[in-house]
């Protein structure tokens, strides 16, 4: 069937839209200095902000799934008093300037925390200028993405397939793992992607409770940020990576995206 | 032995329903849309709560308000095909048979056993497919072994058949048959289709509005209908009244005398092709003669179905040519002529 | 920023007082020449050719002009900026604080400035090499590096090789603001190497970070542990590894209000200005 031709205003917009996006990405490839890019990359510093962004998006997408997950099981099946506020609460992240969170990250786990002075002070863990912390930074600011998509791929979930597994004699445990979590498997993958891009470009947050040091809490958009103070072509070169990184990723899952269902 | 005696609300349906079910026996409860066929399922298997009554299978309570006892789904031993079969999607054919029994706790042998089950339906070659490649009839098959390999004691079905298209229902009917004759437990389907009802079931339950109107084989109940909703599956007329040496005074209006002499509260059936229609008053030997206009005029096949109002109402059968010759047509005067041997009559 | 205002919104639409009235005619009347001064060379510092020669009276200052400034100058700035209100009323002035190295950067790539004060002179050099200064930088004050720890000093940190003390959580600022420049420098001169726990990316961050008490000790300029006296103790730093920090300040190119800025850069640099940031703990340049 021969598709409709799109109106004229619809597709002026979109191709407005598509330059807002496409240019700056085209800047930066236009702007790499190709010759100096691969000795640029593999400076210490940069090949350092990569293996840690690299590291800290991962754990922080692992960390999001196995606390995001049963959060969003119960947002999407139990009506428990207060849901919406709870509900509000987990998702708040997504909305405020990242480096609120990370003020309220430091109010809560820096050394003189709610809870962070109590861990100093008994065990002696100091969270702040660790790798965990940069680690917790990127999961408060990107895990709420996780939760919203779990919660409504569950939410899609037939019920009755789960009826029939327990007429089947399965229990409630079994049912999880062995029909609702299969049938979400889609939403949950969007969810993870949306989760650890998120985490790799954590900035805010991070500086602001982690702190900056390479190595240890640098990461890639922390790099960049520095750098383009003193060597912007390392700048420049780090940022193509990190957005040829997101896109193939991107690029590679549109077939997931477009058949969640 | 499946004994079920239950009251519960759902909505506006108030469900109370008692009935029993002996093993070697198919039992199929019918009914219209909103009955609460599936409703009574559903309770049936512990997936809706009763609000009064119990549930008894095989000498096992699993369900009791009196006492309080609540066994769950998961604990009864029931197989379930719903009617859209619900196979899980995301499974292999074989791992969706061999599911209740791994959950069962009998997963070393569950591969084993689902296998023999795809044999007996003849689907092992669909073993590693997954159900979204079955055909309807295939999908039911395999929906009926996935229920069945766990060795369950009481079968209920759903509307078995109502997610085939018709051509496939034929002949998926008649598997489905042979299949259940080898299942030795209680079972129980609930339907809305009388064909299904009358070919699968040895006995039918009549569902109306949450209660059971008539209970009986396929043979008593068309035969002697209690309720409009058979009455019009079967096709006849139908009315209620109170008889008195013969004479059946109808409920809504009307006299017919009736050869039989049974007295009191009566339904009394005459089929549509015992009803003869007149040009003008016939004499004759029918003892019940009166004159109606006719308010609806039906081909059907070969044969014509006219309505005549008045009291009582009633369809008569006729050929087409006889509607021509008679220049029969709605808002016509016609005269209706019925002999008392045509009436049957049965308590109420 | 520019005062430049067409004749037809001059009638004023609510009571103003006399006066007004008549700064207001005056203001589109300085707008004008601004504008004619403006065209006609960027390159020449924007008062010469303003004061009509032996005019009696001053032409009143208007507008508002964008300071971008290191963070170590943040309160005083700021302090300047309300004198100067006072001074010439109806101006006003915006700040930009940051680490001066991020601040030259956006200099560079278009950011709208009109006065540039750096921490130290090689970012004021970035600009100066990108031809962005209106005039030669001239320096406005010193400064000199303290450590900054928690108030009262708990940890009993008596100077630079207490840092080195393992457990310690020191932060510093990145290499590429003058603070942390400066801090490696006397760190060097001392002898001493210590691994900070995170580089800020600027020096107010390291005191804030010392200030809330996530670190132990920082090294700043005397006037941040001056202005956060009530939250941490300052450590000072003997002479011989001290790093003497000079400040410059230029006007910035193609600023929308030349006159403004000049008249800020003046202010610092006039006795009134000097002894406004000798208040904040800075000193001679």
């Amino acid at each position: 069937m021969r598709a409709a031709r799109p109106p004229l205003v619809i597709a002026a917009l979109a191709a407005i839209g598509v330059a807002f996006f496409a240019l700056p990405l085209a800047g930066l490839v236009y702007r790499v200095s190709w010759q100096s890019a691969l000795s640029d990359l593999v400076t210490p510093e940069a090949l350092s902000a990569l293996r840690l962004s690299l590291v800290v998006s991962v754990a922080a997408t692992v960390l999001g799934l196995l606390l995001g997950v049963p959060l969003a099981w119960m947002y999407a099946r139990v009506a428990f008093p207060g849901r919406n506020v709870v509900r509000a609460l987990t998702t708040l992240p997504m909305v405020l300037p990242p480096v609120v969170g990370g003020v309220a990250l430091l109010v809560a786990f820096g050394r003189r925390g709610l809870v962070g002075e109590w861990l100093d002070a008994g065990f002696g863990l100091r969270i702040p200028f660790t790798t965990a912390a940069t680690v917790m930074a990127a999961t408060f600011v990107s895990m709420p993405f996780l939760v919203l998509t779990v919660e409504a791929g569950i939410r899609s979930v037939d019920r009755r397939y789960e009826e029939a597994a327990r007429t089947l004699g399965a229990s409630q445990w079994r049912i999880f793992r062995q029909v609702t979590l299969p049938l979400v498997a889609p939403s949950l993958f969007a969810g993870a992607v949306l989760c650890w891009a998120r985490a790799l470009g954590e900035f805010g947050a991070t500086i602001t409770f982690a702190g900056n040091l390479p190595g240890v809490t640098q990461t890639l958009p922390l790099a960049v940020y520095i750098g383009m103070e003193t060597r912007p072509e390392v700048a420049i070169a780090l940022s193509l990576v990190l957005v040829l990184v997101s896109l193939g990723v991107l690029v590679a899952l549109r077939d997931r995206y477009l058949r969640l269902d | 032995m499946l004994s079920v005696d239950i009251q519960l609300r759902l909505g506006t349906l108030d469900l109370a329903v008692a009935l029993q079910a002996a093993p070697g026996e198919v039992v199929a409860v019918l009914g219209p849309n909103g009955a609460g066929k599936t409703t009574l399922l559903r309770a049936i298997a512990g997936l809706l709560p009763i609000e009064k009554g119990s549930v008894v299978l095989d000498g096992v309570v699993l369900e009791d308000t009196a006492t309080g006892t609540y066994v769950p789904t998961e604990r009864r031993p029931i197989g379930v095909v719903f009617q859209s079969y619900l196979l899980f999607p995301h499974l292999t054919v074989i791992d969706n048979i061999a599911f209740g029994l791994r959950a069962r706790g009998r997963g070393r042998t569950a591969r084993a056993v689902a296998l023999s089950w795809l044999e007996r339906m003849e689907l092992a070659a669909y073993a590693d497919a997954k159900p979204g490649a079955l055909s309807g009839g295939q999908a039911q098959r395999v929906a009926l072994a996935r229920a069945l390999a766990p060795d369950p004691r009481l079968l209920l079905m759903d509307e078995p058949l109502a997610a085939l298209d018709a051509s496939a229902r034929v002949s998926v009917r008649r598997d489905l048959k042979r299949a259940l004759a080898q299942f030795a437990g209680v079972r129980l389907l609930v339907t809305h289709d009388p064909l299904e009802a009358i070919a699968l079931a040895d006995r039918l339950l009549i569902l109306e509005g949450g209660s059971v109107v008539q209970s009986g084989t396929a043979a008593e109940v068309t035969q002697r209908p209690r309720s409009r909703y058979v009455a019009d599956l079967v096709g006849v007329n139908l009315m209620r009244g109170h008889a008195s040496g013969g004479q059946i005074a109808i409920e809504g209006g009307g006299m017919l005398t009736a050869m039989d002499g049974a007295d009191g509260d009566v339904f009394a059936v005459v089929y549509p092709r015992n009803v003869a229609l007149h040009r003008s008053q016939p004499e004759g030997t029918p003892r019940n003669v009166w004159s109606g206009r006719i308010t609806a005029v039906d081909q059907q096949g070969d044969r014509v179905r006219v309505t005549v109002g008045g009291a009582p109402q009633l369809v008569a059968e006729v050929t087409p040519a006889a509607v021509h010759e008679l220049h029969l047509a709605e808002g016509g005067e016609v005269w209706v002529s019925l002999k008392a041997a045509e009436v049957a009559v049965y308590p109420a | 920023m520019s005062s430049s205002r067409s004749p037809a919104v001059q009638r004023p639409r609510t009571k103003t007082k006399g006066s007004r009235r008549v700064h207001i005619r005056r203001l589109f009347a300085v707008a004008l020449v601004v504008v004619a001064a403006a065209c006609g060379g960027a390159s020449q510092p924007a008062t010469s050719s303003l004061a009509p020669t032996g005019a009696p009276t001053p032409e009143p200052l208007a507008g508002a002009v964008t300071v971008f400034a290191g963070s170590s100058l943040t309160d005083a700035f700021k302090k300047a900026g309300d004198q100067l209100k006072l001074k010439y009323p109806g101006t006003d002035y915006r700040f930009n604080f940051g680490s001066s190295s991020t601040l030259a950067t956006q200099i560079i790539n278009g950011a709208p400035a009109d006065v540039f004060a750096s921490a130290d002179d090689t970012n004021m050099q970035k600009i100066v090499d990108a031809k962005l200064n209106d005039s030669a930088p001239a320096f406005f004050v010193g400064n000199r590096l303290e450590i900054a720890v928690a108030a009262g000093n708990p940890k009993q940190i008596a100077g630079f090789a207490d840092l080195a003390k393992p457990g310690l959580i020191v932060v510093l600022a990145a290499p590429p603001v003058p603070a942390g420049k400066y801090a490696l420098e006397a760190l060097q001169k001392a002898g001493v190497t210590i691994k900070p726990a995170s580089q800020e990316v600027d020096v107010r961050a390291v005191l804030n970070k010392v200030a809330l008490g996530e670190a132990d000790a920082g090294i700043v300029y005397v006037t941040d542990v001056m202005s956060a006296a009530a939250h941490v103790t300052g450590v000072d730093i003997p002479e011989q590894h001290q790093v003497i920090a000079r400040y410059p300040i230029a006007i910035v190119r193609d600023s929308k209000n030349p006159r403004l800025a000049k008249a800020y850069v003046d202010y610092l640099l006039s006795a009134e200005g000097q002894r406004l940031l000798a208040e904040f703990g800075f000193s001679k340049p």
